[in-house]
């Protein structure tokens, strides 16, 4: 289970990730971190980061109607979005980059020394 | 207040009536420390019909508000109410007063009606009502408590009791007491302070009772939204 201050950090980028792959609303956005291994996430967790990405211009949100209920709210990359999207990425990697050369890290590297 | 506002308010309203028990209750704590946080009326609506558009969706699927938002509403609360960008200081201080306005317009109208009513049972003439300056005060002293009380009651809404707590025997008898010596502090002044403040021709007290009124409805055309 990843630990909720690590979770602060990338949850942000996480949730502008799935939005660049499709529109899509709040639940089925805690469905998508959870697949993708991020733990079980509350609705309660995602909704004031999506408020803060709207208000920010990150994200743009609209009503759709929906086919089994009530109309859903909608939400979607703006271009601000996607360039925060690759910073975000860039900065990732380049963070991983330096938490996988500390020692203990990288298990094979130290196997073949 | 905004008609946009209004019609949310009344969709959320009826809307809410389709909440379980459990998720009506946690709404209205939710709802209620909301009212106290610095959002405009429209922001505090439109936040609520996104929590009830996940609680309903929630219970739908068979889960319990506190599944769908988590076990901390507070925390919740103050994370959407710091994702609203802030209201610029002077709106801030314009819904404050804002606030208040339909409250003055009320206790003027029950201080108009009285001081009638009483020139009408002694006989006198109902042309010219006087203002004391203990009346003045207490009608002061009302607004401030009950814009203290209000404040209260909307902060502590999600606070929950330590686990364990049991309730203090006599603890209503306490709030009895404490009310019943506010009550009379209240009108105490309107006792010791007879003194005239100003004297009123009775159509204007009437206007001057109608324009808090008239003022909260101008200013809700720029506080709500």
């Amino acid at each position: 289970m990843i630990p909720s201050q690590m979770l602060k950090g990338v949850l942000q980028g996480s949730v502008l990730a799935i939005l660049s792959q499709r529109e899509t609303y709040g639940y089925e956005i805690v469905q998508a971190l959870e697949a993708y291994g991020f733990g079980t996430i509350s609705e309660g967790t995602v909704y004031p980061l999506l408020l803060r990405l709207e208000k920010g211009g990150l994200i743009r949100a609209r009503f759709r109607a929906s086919d089994l209920g009530p109309r859903r709210k909608y939400y979607t990359l703006t271009p601000a979005g996607q360039e925060e999207l690759a910073r975000f990425r860039a900065s990732f990697r380049a963070m991983a980059a330096a938490v996988e050369r500390l020692p203990g890290f990288d298990q094979e590297k130290e196997d073949a020394l | 207040m905004n008609p946009q506002v209004k019609q949310l308010l009344r969709q959320n309203n009826a809307r809410e009536k389709a909440l379980s028990p459990e998720g009506q209750a946690g709404m209205t704590d939710v709802v209620v420390y909301l009212r106290g946080q610095d959002l405009s009326r429209l922001a505090q609506e439109e936040i609520r019909r996104d929590i009830l558009d996940m609680v309903l969706a929630g219970e739908a699927r068979g889960q319990t508000m506190q599944q769908v938002i988590g076990l901390d509403y507070r925390t919740f609360c103050d994370e959407i109410v710091a994702a609203v960008p802030r209201r610029p200081r002077w709106v801030r201080m314009l819904s404050a007063v804002d606030d208040i306005l339909p409250a003055i317009t009320l206790l003027l109208a029950l201080w108009t009606a009285q001081k009638i009513l009483s020139a009408l049972l002694a006989g006198e003439s109902v042309l010219w009502l006087t203002l004391t300056v203990g009346e003045g005060i207490s009608l002061a002293c009302i607004v401030a408590v009950a814009v203290g009380l209000v404040t209260y009651v909307c902060r502590t809404a999600l606070n929950r009791p330590p686990v364990g707590a049991e309730e203090r025997p006599g603890g209503l008898w306490k709030v009895f007491l404490l009310a019943l010596v506010v009550f009379a502090l209240l009108f105490l002044p309107r006792v010791i302070l007879p003194q005239p403040l100003v004297t009123l021709w009775m159509p204007a007290a009437v206007v001057v009772t109608l324009l808090p009124l008239g003022a909260s409805a101008l200013l809700d055309r720029r506080t709500d939204l």
